[in-house]
């Protein structure tokens, strides 16, 4: 699924983020990444985004190396992904329900054809009554299962999630865990980076520990 | 291309039927973020500025040629009273010998009653007239395709009339040519400034519009949507706001442009009639070709919104929010609050930057402008040469531009070498006779007898050029040599060139006495003259590009 061969990431303006990262991650497999503020959790996200490029080192996902993918193929990789970020990046002109939909949409997919899929995912996450809302109106738990659900809804291979219980209490942090885990047994691959070491605790998952720029998977 | 036109046809369509975001499923990309009214009315005004510009150039221009076409086609001919001999007799017989030549389409005599009627409103009515000696007239309309003989006209009524007088309005025709050339410029050139200031308002008030909209691209980005799919969002949008902003742009000018004669006769009080005003700046109304104009202005707005706003895709995209750049921070990252900031940062910059910027780039283009007139003028000082008689090709004939000592004499000198058949001093004064001229040149009197001719009606150098057009022209002349000093000649050689493309012309050009073309860099009387050579000759040289081009599309 994931392959990180000597994987090395220099901003100009700062010091050598990532020094010769190497690791792998079979399919349907579910990590924490974490480490200190700064170590470099979301600049590997980034990475496995394509929003980023290695400054050395070949990164493999879903058996391509992601250097060699033309620009024009990138879109159909990310629709592969799923991603949730930490500040939800709802559109505030649209609905729950339209923003949950929104990939779907962009895949050039009629509305008939996951009309009943979208409402059944967001009572599934619990916003069954906030389908109309629009994201102001909406708490911080609220954004963040339905930017959970927008990024599972084109049943993604990999979810990737950045610091998903940063906004919100340790109850809906517990209650948003649990939905990874369906998620992740239902065969999702998941990479969920955070600092929470309360959360860590809560599932027996493998980690991916960042420190100093080098990485270190930990049972 | 399939793309292009489904983005392009729903771009024209919500232009003309707004979707409204509550009916059926929510625009991806709002069209109130893309079209608010303060953008549709800064481009609205800014296409309404540029359609009245291009709308008063284009009718500016027409009426001016108008103007110089009807001087160009009409002749007078000028029948003066002699004692003892019947004016009606001779103004009959004039009109006769005109209507038998070729060349003219209508010879109109005016009755004694007509030129009366044209003298009245500075001599008034009554028999006063008829007892003054007043000349009576004959218009002639010519063809412009393939005008008569003029010179053997006049030479024809000459012989045989005392007291008639041919006069072709040729003085008039060279000063509305370059009257009319002069406006064509001047027009434009605001036009051309008034594109730039559009497309760089558009430009600018369309980038805000896409800086505002940073967010949705972003996600649409991350929700896997291509590249095409995302700037087709925004395309249509602009293209619709394009399209309504322009055409209310050209409609406002249009109406304008309409109304324009009735709204002069009314602000007049009723004093200035249509017809008054037709008579001084021609229709003051558009034609079908103008009013296109208008629709071409419209296309080109909405053009321009449309690939600002993909070009900011792309530019959006490219850097990815600072994401694919690797020279960024660490902590660019996924954080809502520095994403708010890079976007309404972004926003808000805008209007300063493109302020900032736009003094910036007039300061540069001001130096650059400074640097390039000086640059100019040592390079034009500096390739002024005297030509030797060697260099000299045979030519059809040869042209002296009065002006400069030893100019006649040399170009005397070339005839009787046989470099040309023929030689036209152009620009002698009125009263200066041909024997007055033949004593500069000891021993050329037999070459003044034969083969050189004067040319009485230049006053400038356009008006030599004009002046040796219609000599070459009568000669069936196609090659000439032109005989001027040599910091005359680049300005001379461009005058010609504008107004006699398909002649060849041989520049020979002479030393000049007190002027030191070698070293004028430290003679102040030679820099002065050069520099205001210089600044007269940047006009023409402007004028000679814009003949070559006009003839460029004429072809």
């Amino acid at each position: 699924m994931i392959r990180f061969e000597n994987v090395s990431m220099l901003y100009s303006r700062g010091p050598e983020v990532l020094k010769n990262v190497n690791f792998h991650l079979p399919p349907g497999s579910f990590h924490f990444l974490t480490g200190a503020s700064g170590a470099g959790k979301t600049t590997l996200l980034r990475l496995l985004f394509m929003s980023l490029f290695p400054t050395n080192g070949d990164i493999f996902l879903f058996q391509k190396n992601l250097s060699q993918v033309p620009a024009e193929q990138r879109a159909g990789l990310r629709r592969r992904i799923g991603i949730v970020f930490q500040d939800f990046r709802l559109l505030d002109h649209m609905t729950t329900w339209e923003n949950v939909a929104l990939p779907l949409r962009v895949m050039g997919r009629r509305e008939s054809e996951y009309k009943e899929d979208v409402t059944e995912l967001l009572k599934w996450v619990g916003l069954g009554n906030r389908i109309h809302a629009y994201p102001h109106i909406l708490s911080g738990g609220e954004k963040q299962r339905a930017a959970i659900a927008r990024a599972v809804i084109g049943k993604p291979e990999l979810l990737l999630a950045d610091e998903p219980t940063g906004n919100v209490d340790p109850r809906m942090a517990r209650r948003l865990l649990r939905l990874f885990i369906e998620l992740n047994h239902l065969g999702t691959s998941v990479v969920i980076a955070t600092h929470d070491h309360d959360l860590v605790k809560q599932y027996n998952a493998p980690r991916l520990v960042l420190a100093d720029g080098t990485l270190q998977v930990r049972s | 291309m399939r793309q292009f036109l489904k983005t392009f046809a729903l771009g024209v369509g919500e232009a003309f039927w707004p979707r409204r975001d509550k009916s059926g499923t929510t625009q991806i990309v709002p069209q109130s973020s893309v079209s608010g009214r303060a953008l549709t009315a800064v481009i609205s005004i800014m296409s309404f500025l540029a359609c009245l510009t291009a709308g008063m150039v284009y009718m500016v221009n027409q009426s001016a040629n108008a103007w110089y076409n009807d001087i160009a086609s009409e002749v007078t001919v000028q029948v003066s009273p002699i004692d003892g001999e019947d004016t009606e007799q001779r103004l009959r017989a004039v009109t006769r010998i005109l209507k038998r030549q070729v060349g003219i389409v209508r010879v109109q005599p005016y009755s004694l009653a007509e030129s009366a009627a044209l003298l009245e409103p500075w001599l008034g009515a009554g028999d006063t007239l008829s007892a003054l000696p007043v000349p009576r007239l004959i218009a002639i309309e010519i063809d412009r395709n393939s005008p008569p003989d003029l010179s053997a006209i006049r030479q024809k009524l000459a012989a045989r009339f005392k007291g008639v007088l041919l006069d072709d309005h040729r003085r008039w025709q060279a000063q509305i040519q370059s009257l009319t050339r002069s406006v064509a410029l001047a027009g434009l050139g605001i036009l051309l400034l008034v594109a730039t200031a559009t497309v760089a308002v558009i430009v600018s008030a369309a980038r805000s519009a896409m800086a505002s909209n940073h967010e949705i691209v972003e996600v649409l980005h991350f929700v896997g949507a291509h590249r095409k799919f995302i700037a087709s969002e925004f395309e249509r949008h602009f293209l619709a706001l394009g399209i309504r902003s322009g055409l209310l742009g050209a409609l406002g000018a249009g109406f304008m442009f309409f109304f324009a004669p009735i709204a002069i006769q009314l602000l007049g009080g009723g004093s200035v009639t249509a017809s008054e005003i037709k008579q001084l700046v021609g229709s003051a109304e558009l034609d079908f070709t103008g009013y296109s104009l208008l629709g071409l202005i419209v296309i080109a707005v909405a053009a321009i919104c449309m690939f600002t706003s993909s070009y900011w895709v792309d530019r959006i995209l490219n850097t990815e929010g600072t994401i694919a750049n690797p020279n960024t921070s660490p902590d660019g990252g996924f954080s809502l609050s520095s994403r708010k900031a890079k976007s309404d940062s972004l926003s808000n910059s805008v209007s300063r930057d493109f302020v900032v910027k736009g003094i910036g780039v007039v300061f540069k283009a001001a130096v650059i402008a400074s640097l390039v007139f000086g640059l100019g003028f040592v390079l034009f000082s500096s390739t002024i040469n005297v030509s030797s008689t060697a260099q000299v090709t045979q030519a059809d004939g040869i042209v002296v531009l009065t002006g400069g000592k030893s100019r006649i004499n040399e170009g005397v000198r070339l005839l009787a070498a046989g470099k040309a058949k023929s030689l036209l001093i152009s620009g002698v004064h009125a009263q200066t006779s041909i024997r007055q001229l033949s004593k500069l040149v000891p021993g050329a009197r037999p070459l003044f007898n034969c083969c050189i001719d004067l040319g009485r009606a230049a006053h400038d150098t356009i008006g030599n050029a004009h002046e040796t057009r219609s000599w070459a022209r009568q000669k069936g002349y196609h090659s000439l040599i032109i005989v001027t000093s040599a910091y005359h000649m680049p300005r001379s050689m461009a005058e010609f060139r504008s107004i006699m493309p398909h002649i060849k012309l041989v520049p020979f050009a002479i030393e000049s006495p007190n002027v030191k073309i070698d070293s004028w860099w430290s003679d102040t009387g030679t820099a002065r003259l050069l520099f205001s050579e210089y600044m007269k000759y940047l006009p023409a040289l402007t004028k000679l590009g814009f003949s070559k081009v006009t003839n460029l599309f004429a072809r």
